[in-house]
């Protein structure tokens, strides 16, 4: 018998206002490198830079979806090289303890944080506009 | 997850940096590197010797910055020095053998003004934010 599981819009506003708040303050590291094969393996690639969650990371849930408030640029980025992964943290980017990660890259690739210039240069800034994420039914 | 747009914003450079760069670049001793970084220098010198677009801007999706197009004859005047998107990621490719330190940094930075001139864009370092 096929799985006839659903979330509704109640459970999914739930998970989506849970997740969001474990991102207060937290951390978005970009770094080289194709992403680890799970969330919880230990970090891979070189940290090129690390931006700032808001104090409130994302605002109310919305059937399901987040949208991030401002998120803060790193303005000195910290190696030079080309992103190819994130990483989102609860506080400090660190080795473990990933909330989630997605790839990165030019707009080619599909995907999840689209740079059209994904080199990153020692010194220079590293911004990201709005983040959306979807909880899906 | 959605598709999230980032935005990468280099330091400017000026003649002395450029020399600087220059200088680390003869002192490779991986050719493929060093010959990428020269002709990459000679790029940017070329570039360098014209004045910034007066071309529209636009903001870039990022929500920082701004993406300005290069006008058309100066697109001309340094076709021949800018690499493809397709050799800027050879480029890549070869520039990720570098351990960090000064030539990675300026390799890279040699690169990002690659990529930035290979989609005809005036550059937007990030003293321009």
């Amino acid at each position: 018998m096929a799985s006839a599981y659903k979330t509704g819009t109640v459970g999914r506003n739930a998970a989506a206002s849970g997740f969001g708040g474990t991102l207060n303050s937290g951390t978005i590291a970009i770094r080289t490198g194709t992403p680890p094969t799970n969330v919880g393996d230990v970090s891979s690639g070189t940290l090129l830079g690390t931006l700032l969650f808001g104090a409130t990371a994302f605002g109310a849930p919305s059937t399901g979806v987040i949208t991030a408030n401002a998120i803060t640029s790193d303005t000195s980025a910290d190696n030079s090289g080309t992103a190819g992964h994130f990483r989102m943290y609860p506080n400090a980017a660190a080795d473990t303890g990933a909330a989630s990660q997605g790839n990165a890259g030019l707009a080619g690739a599909a995907p999840d944080l689209v740079f059209d210039n994904a080199t990153i240069v020692a010194g220079g800034t590293i911004a990201i506009s709005s983040m959306t994420i979807t909880f899906p039914i | 997850m959605q598709k999230q747009i980032g935005g990468s914003f280099a330091p400017p450079v000026d003649d002395q940096k450029l020399s600087h760069y220059e200088a680390l670049m003869a002192a490779v001793e991986d050719r493929q590197v060093r010959e990428y970084g020269e002709s990459l220098l000679k790029m940017l010198r070329t570039f360098r010797a014209s004045p910034d677009s007066k071309a529209k801007s636009k903001p870039h999706p990022s929500g920082r910055g701004t993406i300005t197009p290069l006008e058309q004859a100066e697109i001309d005047r340094i076709w021949d020095f800018v690499p493809w998107p397709e050799e800027c990621d050879a480029i890549d490719v070869v520039f990720e053998r570098l351990p960090s330190g000064d030539v990675r940094n300026a390799a890279y930075h040699l690169l990002w003004f690659a990529r930035e001139l290979s989609i005809d864009r005036e550059p937007c370092t990030c003293d321009k934010l």
